[in-house]
């Protein structure tokens, strides 16, 4: 090929596309290889069942950053984000609490199980909201350098040290108890009553090998209070036409741009010579050049798959290899003939209007760890269900509904390994229909088709390694300065000219864009491109 | 009577600390103890006709030098020996040991953790044995650099291994070094003991490097019981009066400034300063409420100590035989880390051990037997205090069967040597030494329960925001039992 590229990102998913866009805007010539045939990676909606969309992996928007919908002018190519209006959870026992934006009903909701709790709820999320602003301070820069003696990176950590005294005694002790604490322990120095304190407690081990009741757990909660719609703080939304609609706006934003998009372009190869990464090799054997390279893949993958141990430094090598995917999480899809009835709640009302958690008990939740912990997935799993129908009817044809149920635990490394899942994945989604259809009677017979997809599934079809849905765990010692790897946190990898673009770098998952954004404008910034 | 300058309440080995070192600079100090023998968790009893264990926590490699120097303890008897070899079940953790039983991997992989944890302890032990800086908002910076500085000199690649190991699973980290279970188990457990945690658990690799940075060389000879010895002879001799069977039911306080206490007898104690050498929660009882700030209560009240360690001591007619060895003084005992792993999962879930559990033991003998006879001071891992079924004659009964079967698969005849046995529940170890939680460390060791944090943010400094009021306990930084740390800075 003789065109000469300025950068060439490598996977089509939404940080490699927002990171084609920002470079296309600032007038690079960019090209972006997708291996699927479809674009978004993990944020794609696809016609799984004819007439029956889904998005097929991530299923809500909430940390999407609202300077990227801005700068890339998100809305003006399509995107159109509906609110997520409330929570709800059944119990075994037929009662159930729904949260919603209303305070006076989610005051009762709670009152019915402890009148205390209720006092305290608002009060819980002002604390939270006042933290989740401190800790956009992270999410929306990159990632501090505490080993570095660079003047910009210690004004950096004396900037963030002072915003942290300037939150007050009180917020300082919060803040560090969230960081290490379990989600479990830190949310019953707040509430009493254990069915709040349980569907509130698992938004803390989304995508991680971590129980509710594990150090370290607390810290993702703050997650759910950072979620922001164009900066309506605290609201959770779905993307009408799926998540993936998020992705196709931001391609379609880079194509404005100038940035040239391949699919079905899969990338065996990066090349790197004397040290520095010149191009890609595609895997029908076609070669193509650029000055930069930016992956948008996992670490893991990019690393030793694309590059090799060969070109690469010991010591970073070691900390690839200790870097933790351990994926705990699964998909079911399911297509529906019509919407059963919760036993608990039957009828339509506010608590279609959301996301669903099963998510009982606080011992529910631990057992369900308990099991993956070992190599099982869980007999009685932890549940989130949104049913994308109800805000957007045309995901499925009329009078149908699609459902998408985020599972976990499923874990990567069942007993028997990982290559044990396809002939285990009809009992996992067996195990899975029968928790749900315990709170739901009338679920099996309105199943028209169901997709199940395992952590090994996720490995395959979305090059998600292990299954992890964040690219790497977001644990205390993934986080920050140490996300891939202490030292390249700041997009830049050992390999000169190679960049790293996707949810494995700073701040990590959750379709927030952050990272494919911040990647670009670093590189910008540093002239690297 | 008349006033003194010191009151310590408590008389375990912070409180014997605190009230020598406040005797030693000058001041007059009693120590009050409730029970009616002094040492609390360090000190020795007789548990049947003959027999005498040690101390409840029965390891003193991490009562610190500094402390013993300072106190002029040697002066009192107080003897020092090499810490022994610890026998991991078929396996001593020595370096060649490990070489001659385990495969070479295992054996390089031992050495390297050995070298690591070497490295980066002294950085980790000045940052126990210094008193925690202030983190507060009006609080200069400046005693931050310090550590900072500290970590820095380690060099990047141990201060970069150092943060990214510290948060992580200790059978994560353990795992890349060595395979054998019982080896990793060995390494594991007595860094459990303190947690709430299994191996599996995140930042448990911290918890193990901070135990191993404070672990001498050398134990005291004659184990807790003897420092107790140690420390009331030094007290008694420097004038401190000790006295036993003296429960305090209240800590009294006037304008916020501490006047004294109040024993349960009736009997007013006045004087400037008292030392709360108990559990930090138990300010709760002993303060009137509102003495302390709501803030601070609050904190107290959220301090976590779920104890989840028994005590059982047997009295053995003959040694032990462990792996046919009769010179064991130091066992642990576990299969491997999925075995401490379940072991926490039933205690998490409130439930007895369903299997024999993990167990950390030393072998008595001389003053605390007879000849030939011995004693096993065991701490079962994995008994939870808040055992749903509660706990009865019959719940102990099943935690002695779990601990027999356990030793049994060491030395097969164990039961037949058995002649005396007692067993304490973490209920138990409440009742008798007044532990919330029955937590032997007066408070769980977790990153939000260390250092600045330890107990809370507003008493970390070893002072209440009452005048002349101070804590010396395991509960306050930096944790790990017996360092006699606590109450040196305390009395400072």
């Amino acid at each position: 090929m003789s065109t000469r590229w300025d950068a060439i990102v490598v996977g089509g998913g939404h940080n490699g596309l927002t990171t084609a866009a920002y470079l296309a805007r600032a007038g690079r010539k960019v090209l972006l290889l997708e291996r699927r045939h479809v674009l978004g990676g993990a944020a794609v909606t696809e016609e799984v069942f004819p007439g029956f969309r889904f998005s097929v992996c991530s299923y809500v928007v909430s940390l999407l950053r609202p300077w990227v919908i801005r700068d890339l002018e998100l809305a003006k190519h399509g995107l159109d984000v509906l609110p997520l209006e409330s929570t709800f959870t059944p119990y075994p026992d037929g009662r159930s609490l729904c949260r919603t934006a209303d305070p006076d009903a989610t005051f009762a909701e709670i009152a019915s199980f402890s009148r205390r709790d209720a006092e305290i709820y608002p009060e819980f999320g002002r604390a939270m909201g006042k933290l989740a602003r401190f800790a956009k301070a992270f999410i929306d820069h990159p990632a501090p350098e505490p080993a570095s003696l660079r003047p910009r990176d210690l004004m950096q950590l004396l900037g963030l040290g002072r915003r942290f005294r300037e939150l007050g005694d009180d917020l300082a002790a919060l803040q560090f108890k969230l960081t290490t604490m379990s989600a479990v322990d830190f949310l019953q120095e707040w509430f009493e009553s254990d069915e709040l304190i349980a569907p509130m407690s698992c938004s803390g081990i989304i995508g991680t090998m971590l129980g509710v009741k594990s150090p370290g757990t607390a810290y993702v909660l703050l997650h759910h209070y950072m979620g922001e719609i164009d900066g309506a703080s605290r609201a959770w939304g779905f993307a009408k036409g799926g998540n993936g609609a998020v992705s196709e706006a931001i391609a379609a934003s880079a194509r404005a741009a100038g940035a040239t998009i391949r699919t079905e372009a899969p990338v065996a190869t990066i090349k790197v010579f004397n040290g520095r990464a010149t191009g890609v090799v595609l895997q029908g054997g076609e070669e193509i050049d650029a000055k930069v390279v930016i992956s948008g893949c996992e670490p893991r993958l990019t690393f030793l798959g694309f590059v090799g141990e060969e070109h690469l430094p010991d010591e970073f090598v070691a900390d690839l290899k200790r870097y933790e995917l351990r994926g705990s999480s699964g998909k079911v899809n399911l297509a529906l003939d019509g919407l059963p009835d919760f036993a608990a709640r039957p009828g339509r009302g506010a608590h279609w209007m959301g996301d669903i958690s099963v998510a009982p008990s606080t011992d529910y939740l631990e057992t369900a760890y308990e099991d993956a912990k070992y190599g099982d997935f869980s007999r009685r799993t932890f549940l989130n269900v949104v049913v994308p129908t109800v805000f957007d009817p045309t995901m499925a044809p009329p009078g149908k509904h699609v459902m998408s149920l985020f599972v976990q635990y499923a874990p990567y490394w069942l007993k028997e390994g990982p290559e044990g899942w396809p002939a285990r994945r009809e009992a996992f989604g067996d195990a899975v229909v029968d928790t749900l259809a315990e709170y739901m009677p009338g679920l099996k017979e309105r199943i028209l088709h169901r997709q199940v997809l395992s952590p090994w599934d996720l490995e395959q079809e979305f090059g998600l390694t292990e299954g992890n849905i964040f690219h790497g765990e977001l644990t205390l010692d993934q986080l920050l300065f140490q996300r891939p790897a202490a030292g390249y946190a700041r997009y830049r990898t050992p390999v000169d000219g190679l960049w790293l673009c996707g949810s494995g770098a700073h701040p990590g998952g959750g379709v927030m864009a952050a990272p494919g954004a911040l990647a670009a404008l670093e590189m910008l910034k540093q002239g690297a491109v | 009577m008349s006033a003194v300058d010191t009151l310590v309440v408590g008389g375990g080995v912070d409180g014997l600390v605190a009230a020598l070192a406040a005797a030693r600079a000058g001041r007059r100090a009693v120590v009050l103890e409730a029970r009616s023998e002094l040492g609390g968790l360090a000190g020795g009893a007789a548990f049947a006709e003959g027999y005498r264990h040690a101390g409840i926590l029965h390891d003193t490699a991490t009562f610190r030098l500094q402390v013993a120097k300072a106190l002029g303890l040697a002066a009192h008897g107080l003897k020092l020996r090499p810490r022994p070899q610890v026998w991991a079940g078929g396996v001593w953790l020595t370096p060649e040991a490990v070489a001659g039983a385990l495969p070479t991997g295992d054996a390089a992989g031992y050495r390297r953790l050995r070298t690591f944890v070497k490295r980066v302890a002294p950085f980790a032990a000045a940052l126990l044995d210094a008193p925690p800086p202030d983190v507060r908002e009006e609080a200069p910076l400046w005693p931050l650099v310090k550590p900072a500085v500290g970590l820095r000199r380690l060099g990047a690649a141990d201060m970069r291994a150092l943060l990214k190991i510290g948060p992580t699973a200790l059978r994560d980290w353990l795992s890349e070094h060595v395979t054998d279970g019982r080896l990793m188990a060995a390494l594991a457990l007595p860094a459990l003991l303190g947690t709430w945690m299994g191996p599996m658990s995140p930042s448990s690799t911290g918890f193990y490097l901070l135990r191993e940075a404070l672990l001498g060389p050398q134990e005291v000879e004659g184990g807790p019981a003897a420092l107790v010895a140690a420390l009331a002879s030094a007290c008694e001799k420097a004038g401190v009066v000790l006295r036993a069977d003296a429960p305090v039911a209240r800590i009294a306080v006037a304008d916020g400034t501490v006047q004294g206490a109040t024993l349960e007898d009736g009997t007013d104690l006045y004087a400037e300063r008292v030392v709360c050498a108990l559990a930090p929660a138990r300010l709760l009882d002993l303060l009137q409420p509102l003495v302390l700030p709501a803030s601070v209560e609050a904190a107290l009240e959220h301090v976590r100590a779920r104890g989840i360690v028994g005590k059982v001591h047997l009295a053995l007619s003959a040694p032990p035989s462990f792996g046919r060895r009769e010179d064991v003084e130091h066992a642990v005992l576990a299969e491997d880390t999925v075995h401490l792993e379940h072991a926490f999962d039933d205690a998490k879930n409130g439930r007895l051990p369903s299997r024999p559990p993990p167990l950390d033991v030393r072998v008595l003998g001389g003053p605390h037997a007879p000849d030939g006879h011995r004693v096993l001071s065991i701490l079962a891992f994995g008994v939870p205090h808040a055992l749903r079924s509660g706990w009865d004659d019959a719940a102990r009964q099943a935690v002695l069967e779990g601990v027999l079967s356990a030793l049994e698969a060491h030395d097969p005849a164990i039961r037949d040597k058995v002649v005396a046995r007692e067993v304490l529940a973490p209920t138990d170890l409440e009742a008798r030494f007044g532990l919330p939680g029955g937590h032997l460390f007066h408070g769980e060791h977790a990153l939000d329960q260390l250092w600045s944090l330890r107990p809370t943010p507003q008493l970390s400094g070893y002072r209440a925001p009452i005048a002349g009021l101070r804590l010396a306990s395991s509960g306050c930084h930096p944790g790990f039992g017996l360092t006699g740390l606590p109450g040196l800075h305390a009395a400072g």
